[in-house]
């Protein structure tokens, strides 16, 4: 049984959708990273799992229980999911140690028991000995932890993170990721985690599911969506910065149109495709080479410095391919390059997936 | 501050504009009527206003400027603006002659009778003319006509129990006429601080002015009330259910003279005004505006017979000698402590 | 820079000695001498009469109940407002605005005209019931304490109404998804965090009942009921009594120092405890009225019907109707107290022109101030910011009788050869003093946000100094300056209570005229000419809310 599963999602804003009918489920133990651009729906697919948003259609069950469905729907305080949110929400007028047992307290767990898992849990996201602080003393990591800590302390079906680190400084992010990360191994906790920061993603998540204009393009482990990006949206999301125009020129060959040049390469195709698309590339991954039969030659036009490495942009017809290399070309060579893996995306593959279903009213 | 600015601008120079026009506009009201004549006065203000654009209108190039509020208020600013080392008033004219007595004790009053004064009755041109009676008004028993079924006739109406919580008068403390009423009240026969203290009984609510007693009456609030007769006749003739009697003991005269100052700035301008009221145009004026002219000849306001009335002189020796005492015990018998 | 520093600081220091710190010293000598003397006497005379200590009781009685009232109609709404699902959201957030609007001595004299003992509804009451006894009176402390309430919740609304839309809405969802209900939640996490909010529109709420003169003065004197504005205001009038004016000063001093005691036990309880809430992203959560939503928004309705438009309504009636005291119908009415007005009674055009004339002067000189103090405020290292700061806002911190009152014993004799009492001068000066801290507020917040580099861009590619404040400072504030005039302008057009101590022959304004004709018991009149400052007021305020929100936009 999944931990969260939603059928059919959909959310409009005025008429305006925002989710457009996904499925998705979360199994039990499991991180999962909802990645996406900001207005692609990420949060309020969030937000509808936690009672905040009611659905226009669709159905959401948590552990099994339906708790958002036709006719139906249970109000976030009784769906027993905890939250950690973006601005961390910690209540500035209660101390430490009331903003984390607070969920206990509505639960009615006796005091002494309240103050012993409360100093647990604080432990467990290393807080302790700050119960009677008040937040504006913390900093912003000590607060984003005691947010994590009052989710955690409640024992829920499910953790819903939103952005949880976007707010806190690149170093402390790369630790808190880490954290989290290990916390969800050791805990065998569920969480749904909300993200647009596609490193982010990639070193927390057991799926990825990547989402783009209310609709989900692909679900899938962090390599395969890295290494096999379901369609353009996903990789340009992958760090695939360069697209360049092709057709398809047999089985698994490609040929590219620079312009005058028209060099054909290798790639994996699915069977059946032909006609136009584009070929996703990434600097990281396209190499010098000094010859060869997919060796492509154009002429450096810009060359900068990044630190062991140079990134140089390579003028080819119309198009500027960008290769990273230790070399140090100059301005004006001439080089021969290979693309490296390259994926191929026909015209249509950033089109809507999927049927579009009939919205119905709750 | 883009597209708003446009409008803003525009307007802040619109207005910057109309400020200039403005003070060059009131610079120029000063220019022109160099010495307006300065009048203080305790007077009804829209009446006085009538007045003041009757005059003008008769006087080109002279202006009345008006401060008008209550007797008490108006001694007070004079007072002060004495203590400071002069007034703007050219006129006085209020409800209270012992101030007016005292102005003419420190030879503050200048003397002047206007021709046209000739014929009004030797009585109401007080110290030698230093300051004058131009129309009468009198304190009298007025009732709601809506409310009271039987007339009153006697000023011992407004102790009478059937009126309880429902009998209004103006305070001394702010009315001249109320003060004028009180010193006359206390030494009248069958009537002293006892009268006043069955007033009390009798739950008699203490309105400041006499315009609020005459407005209370009109609604209801009040049943009986003493009140200066003018505004019951004015209040009548608007339509509104009131009716004031002349009492059995008398209605008592309430002295409302007009004087002017020594040291005026514009003397001849205020001269010029007391001549107006007692002209014939000044006179009918009055009549119009429900008050008994001070001249002879001069046909009253519908319903009262001038001649006939039975009328209680205040006695102003008694009054001036005891002012503080009078307010001291009526302070002691109503207000605050 | 010895001649630019010449000619920033002359014209400052003379309107703030002038103005502002001179009549507070004498004020507060008068407070303390007799006859040139210095002496406790005043003190002691004021602290040993009983009737004072009943006046400063009635002050704080009816002030702290009209706070209460007040405070919690304005929290209420701002509540129902910002985090429910009340129907017809946009328009009880501009009609609530309305209350605001009208100076409250015009709410005084509506609320008489409607609830008086003859306004409309007791004089329905006895005609339906043929009681002669009216349902209520209006006049003493319920009557004040209500108008009070009703004329100044907005403030406590428009606190508790910017806390809560302020108010990160993640801090209620926490709690729902902690398993708080919407009612737990209003009562752990909304309420502790808008308190600091409800706090300061309260302190607020108490401050401006504590300095109104025009509302206890029209409900209060029929009653004899006293409160320390206008019982200061009755003995600087009471010229009878030996040493009235220091009497007054001294009393001043007391209402004075009422305000500061409250300001500061404010500061003591709320001191630590300003949340600074970050502001919303998201929308915020809504409590769902649920099967009450429509009830609820009814009784909302109704409440802005009964206080704000009928009020309005009856006072408007008051002034077409023709004789007092007739039964109401449709021959009683008409235009004729309109027409008594504007061509019988000369003086009522004079005293609006005086209005606008002093306000837009009082206004201009207000601007001019204005950038000069937000210069050194902003741009320089002067010493002495502090002060000036503290002389700009005191006019406006303590009640305005008592700037009256330091006014008239400052400028009672003249001053220098110059005499400004019984001039319009001296109500340009309380005016300029009282209304000045308005148009700085803006002008400072402009020239913070221009930075002096913007400046110094300009001195760099060649100008002067005088040539870069016109070229880039002045068009960068000018829009500041607009909303400081119009800020300044607004209050002063309708003021009553500095103009009603410091008002001459000939310098009459709009709201002593209106509280003469109320005073003279000339209701019809004084109806009619407040039917009129009401119309200027919403129309000059319509025009600065016009003005200041296409500045939020520039």
């Amino acid at each position: 049984m999944p931990a969260v599963e939603l059928q059919n999602l959909w959310k409009d804003f005025h008429s305006v959708p925002a989710v457009c009918g996904i499925h998705l489920s979360v199994q039990e133990g499991e991180l999962l990273a909802l990645l996406g651009p900001s207005g692609c729906g990420k949060t309020t697919t969030l937000r509808t799992v936690a009672g905040f948003e009611v659905p226009t259609a669709g159905e959401i069950r948590i552990r099994g229980k339906t708790v958002s469905g036709p006719g139906h729907f249970v109000p976030p305080e009784a769906r027993n999911v905890g939250m950690v949110f973006q601005s961390y929400a910690v209540w500035p007028h209660m101390t430490v140690e009331a903003n984390v047992a607070y969920p206990l307290k509505l639960r009615g767990v006796p005091p002494a028991e309240r103050r012993e898992r409360t100093r647990r849990v604080l432990e467990l996201v290393q807080l302790p000995g700050l119960e009677f602080r008040f937040p504006h003393q913390l900093s912003g990591g000590q607060q984003q932890r005691v947010a994590l800590a009052r989710a955690l302390n409640m024992e829920p079906a499910v953790l819903l993170l939103d952005e949880p680190l976007s707010n806190l400084d690149a170093q402390l992010r790369k630790e808190m990721r880490l954290e989290i990360k290990a916390l969800q191994r050791r805990l065998g906790i569920t969480i749904l985690y909300v993200t647009h920061d596609q490193e982010e993603a990639l070193t927390m998540a057991d799926r990825i599911a990547v989402m783009g204009s209310g609709v989900i393009h692909q679900v899938a482990p962090p390599e395969e969506v890295f290494e096999e990006p379901a369609d353009r949206f996903v990789a340009e999301f992958m760090g695939c910065t360069t697209f360049l125009p092709c057709e398809v020129a047999g089985v698994n060959r490609v040929r590219l149109l620079l312009g005058e040049e028209a060099p054909t390469v290798s790639c994996p195709l699915p069977s059946g495709v032909s006609g136009r698309g584009v070929l996703g590339i990434r600097a990281q991954e396209a190499h010098l080479i000094r010859d060869g039969s997919e060796a492509l030659t154009g002429r450096v036009t810009l060359r900068t410095y990044r630190g062991g490495s140079f990134e140089v942009r390579v003028q080819v017809g119309k198009h500027v391919i960008p290769l990273i290399t230790t070399t140090p070309l100059r301005e004006g060579d001439t080089v021969q390059f290979a693309l490296g893996p390259v994926r191929f995306f026909p015209d249509v593959s950033c089109a809507i997936p999927g049927e579009v279903p009939q919205a119905t009213v709750m | 501050m883009r597209q708003p600015m446009e409008g803003t601008k525009l307007m802040g120079l619109l207005l910057a504009g109309l400020w200039v026009l403005g003070v060059m506009a009131a610079g120029a009201v000063e220019v022109s009527a160099a010495a307006p004549v300065t009048l203080y006065t305790s007077e009804s203000l829209d009446k006085v206003n009538e007045m003041k654009l009757d005059f003008e209108k008769r006087n080109p190039g002279v202006t009345l400027n008006i401060y008008r509020s209550g007797t008490q208020v108006v001694i007070s600013k004079l007072q002060a603006e004495f203590q400071a080392g002069g007034t703007l008033a050219d006129m006085i004219w209020m409800a209270d002659i012992d101030y007016f007595e005292d102005l003419v004790r420190k030879d503050l009053l200048a003397a002047y009778t206007p021709p046209e004064a000739d014929k009004a009755p030797a009585k109401f041109k007080y110290e030698g003319g230093r300051y004058h009676e131009v129309r009468l008004i009198f304190n009298t028993v007025a009732y709601n006509t809506l409310r009271v079924k039987t007339r009153p006739s006697s000023w011992k109406d407004l102790t009478d129990p059937q009126f309880k919580g429902k009998v209004g008068v103006a305070s001394p403390f702010y009315s001249g006429a109320a003060f004028s009423t009180l010193g006359t009240q206390v030494n009248m026969p069958g009537f002293g601080w006892d009268f006043y203290r069955k007033l009390k009984g009798n739950a008699v609510i203490v309105e400041q002015s006499n315009g609020t007693v005459a407005k209370k009456l009109a609604t209801g609030e009040f049943s009986v009330v003493s009140v200066v007769d003018f505004m019951v006749r004015e209040a009548k003739a608007a339509g509104s259910p009131v009716d004031h009697i002349w009492p059995k003991e008398g209605a008592i005269l309430v002295p409302t003279p007009v004087g002017i100052l020594k040291g005026a700035k514009n003397p001849e301008g205020a001269r010029a005004f007391l001549r107006y009221l007692y002209s014939t145009e000044g006179q009918r004026l009055f009549v119009q505006q429900g008050y008994v002219p001070v001249l002879p000849g001069i046909e009253g306001p519908k319903g009262v017979p001038a001649e006939k009335l039975e009328v209680v002189l205040t006695d102003q020796a008694y009054i001036g000698k005891h002012r503080e005492e009078l307010k001291a015990k009526y302070r002691e018998l109503f207000e605050l402590k | 820079m010895p001649i630019f520093r010449l000619l920033l600081g002359l014209p400052l220091g003379l309107v703030l000695v002038g103005a502002v710190a001179y009549p507070s010293l004498i004020l507060v000598w008068h407070a303390f001498a007799r006859d040139g003397r210095p002496t406790l006497a005043n003190l002691a005379a004021v602290l040993h009469d009983a009737d004072i200590w009943r006046v400063l009781w009635n002050s704080v009685h009816v002030s702290v109940w009209a706070t209460l009232l007040g405070g919690a109609i304005g929290t209420g709404l701002a509540f129902l407002v910002a985090r429910t699902d009340l129907p017809g959201q946009r328009i009880f957030r501009t009609a609530l605005m309305l209350p605001y609007l009208i100076p409250p001595f015009i709410a005084a004299l509506a609320w008489l005209a409607l609830a008086g003992p003859v306004g409309f509804v007791n004089q329905l009451w006895m005609a339906v019931t043929g009681v002669e006894e009216p349902l209520f009176r209006i006049y003493g402390a319920p009557g004040i304490i209500l108008v009070m309430a009703l004329a100044h919740y907005p403030l406590a609304y428009f606190t508790v109404l910017a806390s809560l839309e302020r108010m990160d809405p993640a801090l209620e969802e926490a709690a729902r998804s902690s398993g708080a209900s919407p009612a737990r939640t209003a009562r752990d996490v909304t309420l502790p965090l808008v308190a600091p909010a409800i706090g300061a529109g309260a302190i607020l709420v108490f401050l401006r009942c504590m300095e109104n003169f025009g509302i206890p003065a029209i409900l209060g004197f029929p009653a004899k009921y006293f409160v320390l504005t206008t019982k200061i205001y009755a003995t600087i009038l009471d010229f009878d009594r030996a040493h009235n004016l220091g009497l007054a000063a001294t009393l001043s001093l007391l209402l004075v120092a009422v305000a500061a005691a409250i300001l500061a036990l404010q500061r003591r309880i709320l001191g630590g405890r300003a949340y600074g809430l970050t502001r919303a992203v998201g929308q915020p959560p809504i409590f769902s009225l649920g099967e009450w939503r429509r009830t609820v928004g009814i009784g909302v309705t109704v409440f802005l019907l009964v206080t704000s438009v009928a009020p309005l309504l009856a006072i408007l009636l008051t002034a077409l109707t023709r004789a007092y005291g007739m039964p109401f119908g449709w021959s009683n009415l008409g235009l004729q107290n309109f027409h008594t007005l504007f061509f019988k009674v000369p003086v009522v055009w004079r005293a609006m022109g005086n209005s606008l004339v002093l306000a837009a002067s009082a206004a201009t000189f207000a601007v001019v101030l204005a950038i000069l103090i937000a210069y050194v405020q902003v741009r320089t290292r002067a010493r002495g910011k502090g002060l000036l700061e503290a002389l700009v806002i005191l006019p406006f911190a303590v009640p305005g009788t008592v700037v009256a009152l330091a006014m008239i014993l400052a400028f009672l004799r003249p001053v220098l050869g110059l005499s400004l009492y019984n001039t319009i001068w001296i109500i340009l000066v309380a005016y300029v003093a009282r209304f000045l801290t308005l148009a700085v507020k803006p002008v400072a917040a402009a020239f913070t946000q221009v930075h002096v580099s913007l400046e110094e861009a300009a001195r760099s590619s060649g100008a002067s100094l005088s040539r870069s404040v016109r070229d880039i400072t002045m068009p960068l504030i000018r829009s500041a300056l607009v909303s400081g005039w119009f800020l300044a302008a607004v209050p002063a057009i309708t003021e009553l209570t500095l103009s009603v101590l410091l008002w001459s022959a000939g310098n009459e304004t709009i709201g002593v005229m209106v509280f003469n004709m109320h005073e003279e018991g000339k209701v019809l009149l004084s109806s009619a000419l407040a039917v009129v400052v009401m119309a200027v007021a919403l129309t000059s305020n319509l025009l600065l809310r016009r003005l200041t929100s296409g500045l939020a936009e520039a």
